[in-house]
């Protein structure tokens, strides 16, 4: 039997293959572990054109084969993003070349997307000061309302609005030990986003995983493109995206200390990015009028009983940072309801 | 707030000590007909089934002695270890990787993992003999092994960050992206370029698997 990366090579070198064009001369490789030794991650393999300095063409393959879903969810919405928005996706997102098996392993290619993650671009300091935060913030949420905007599609009748909320709360209690009086917050939460979701007219592709580790500065344009479309979907509700933005950035900030100290310390962060960076972040996303924005302290608590039961209810599987954000969602209890 | 309400269920660990991703160097879908051999290490063993490769197809080096011929699998030596077992030895280890190459059947593989001789980092040197992707590809080579490829691996053979081609391209954007922090050091690296040429940095590079075909 030929290798995984020979088979590779000879799927994307042969005639069959409607990309072939990428490939002028010889195809190298080079394979990104990404995630350390996690095995719910992708592995990531860069192809290179001849002498070309930058890669052509990159491949995400599961580690383990049975998250193949993932990439079908990314390629799905991804093809979508393509259609709604036509070419002028290349502004925004990576392009979707092809879902394949090779050697039983799906594999997704896409088109490269030259720059620099703004993880590396964005240190522990960076966060710390307001204002490269602002600057930041106002830059990511312009780019998420523009791929709201250009994706907003009126919801169909009899389609449902459900966003499984309900199925998520009930994940977090019983993943955690939960309080009486946070059970009352959960609670009032789901029929909070129950309500506001079914006065939604307008659905949008959500990113569902919309943070600085998945945006690229792109060395071209300057501009910020978004990658990792695995948890994408449908949604009349925005607010995991546009929250989501924002509690990881706080998170960013913080040292490797212990959760709940980490959880404290963004929180406090939060606080004060209350008056300038949040009110400014959120007034330049505006209020959506025919789909959902939940207010500061629903829309981030929502995001944080997301996180924390992603891995479980995706993967069967509890992932260190669950605990992260169950502690946030302690915290964000202490919120002022603008409600 | 009490510390007992925030108590996650107990759940099995999920991040392993190392990553396998080695196995997209071989065919993968014949991860059953793969045999690992590497000292006695629980987690690594764990870490092996979670892909697939079950404990009756992970052997110690005490058990090569007692394996028969396989057919059309691989063999899989991915820190090094053999050079280590057997001597220091050109001879012995040639001798030894001939006895590997009896052991695989018609169209198997076998992968070696290996530090630099040339390694700065002396943690890695510690454990095991190094070697250079020269000296393995003739090893290989004298011991009847048809083709040998070998693959640059960066920053060490448990957790590789990039695994490339050791061509020009894959390895300038491994080094781009892996010190991206560390300037000097990719001007260093740059400036070398320049005197040695970018294909013989390959020759200094951490560790490296090198896949033999039989």
């Amino acid at each position: 039997m030929t290798s995984f990366v020979d088979d590779l090579s000879n799927f994307v070198l042969s005639p069959d293959w409607g990309r072939r064009d990428l490939f002028s001369s010889s195809l190298h490789w080079t394979i990104l572990s990404n995630g350390d030794a996690d095995f719910h991650d992708n592995v990531i393999f860069f192809g290179f054109n001849g002498n070309q300095p930058d890669p052509v063409l990159v491949v995400k393959i599961p580690r383990l084969a049975e998250n193949g879903w993932m990439l079908k969810v990314e390629y799905d919405h991804l093809i979508e993003l393509w259609n709604c928005i036509g070419e002028n996706a290349a502004s925004y997102v990576p392009k979707p070349y092809a879902l394949t098996t090779i050697q039983e392993r799906p594999i997704l290619m896409l088109s490269y997307v030259s720059g620099e993650s703004l993880t590396r671009l964005s240190p522990k300091s960076f966060w710390r000061s307001r204002r490269q935060v602002l600057a930041l913030a106002k830059e990511a949420v312009y780019s998420l309302l523009k791929l709201n905007q250009l994706t907003e599609t009126p919801i169909e009748q009899g389609e449902s609005k459900d966003s499984r909320f309900l199925e998520k709360a009930e994940k977090f209690k019983e993943l955690f030990q939960v309080s009486s009086e946070e059970k009352r917050v959960l609670a009032d939460l789901v029929e909070t986003v129950r309500i506001r979701t079914s006065s939604a007219i307008d659905k949008v592709i959500i990113q569902g995983d919309f943070w600085h580790g998945n945006m690229i500065r792109d060395k071209k344009r300057g501009s910020l493109m978004l990658v990792d479309w695995q948890f994408a979907r449908w949604s009349a509700d925005v607010s995991m995206d546009v929250y989501f933005f924002l509690l990881a950035g706080a998170l960013s900030a913080t040292e490797n200390d212990e959760v709940e100290q980490r959880a404290k310390y963004a929180f406090a962060l939060l606080k004060e990015w209350r008056k300038d960076v949040m009110s400014e972040y959120l007034a330049a996303y505006g209020v959506p009028e025919r789909y959902v924005l939940l207010p500061q302290r629903d829309g981030m608590m929502m995001c944080c009983v997301e996180k924390a039961v992603r891995s479980a209810l995706e993967f069967g599987y509890s992932h260190p940072d669950d605990l992260l954000w169950r502690h946030l969602f302690a915290e964000l209890m202490n919120w002022p309801n603008e409600n | 707030m009490k510390s007992d309400q925030h108590s996650i269920h107990q759940s099995p660990p999920r991040v392993f000590n190392y990553s396998l991703d080695w196995r997209f160097l071989l065919p993968i879908s014949d991860a059953g007909n793969v045999f690992v051999l590497f000292e006695d290490d629980l987690d690594f063993s764990q870490t092996l089934e979670q892909v697939g490769i079950p404990v009756s197809k992970q052997l110690s080096f005490s058990d090569i002695a007692q394996i028969e011929k396989k057919d059309a699998t691989s063999f899989v030596l991915p820190f090094g270890q053999p050079v280590k077992w057997v001597s220091g030895e050109l001879a012995d280890q040639i001798e030894f990787f001939r006895s590997m190459e009896k052991l695989i059947g018609d169209n198997g593989n076998l992968l070696v993992g290996f530090n630099n001789s040339y390694g700065y980092r002396s943690k890695a040197q510690t454990k095991y003999h190094p070697s250079t992707p020269t000296r393995i590809s003739s090893q290989l080579q004298k011991a009847g092994f048809k083709a040998v490829k070998v693959f640059g691996v960066f920053p060490n053979l448990s957790i590789p960050e990039y695994i490339f081609d050791l061509n020009s391209q894959p390895i300038y954007f491994a080094l781009q992206h892996r010190f991206k922090r560390k300037p000097i050091l990719i001007n260093l690296l740059q400036l070398l370029s320049y005197t040695i040429g970018l294909t013989r940095i390959s020759n200094f590079l951490p560790c490296y698997y090198a896949v033999a075909a039989v």
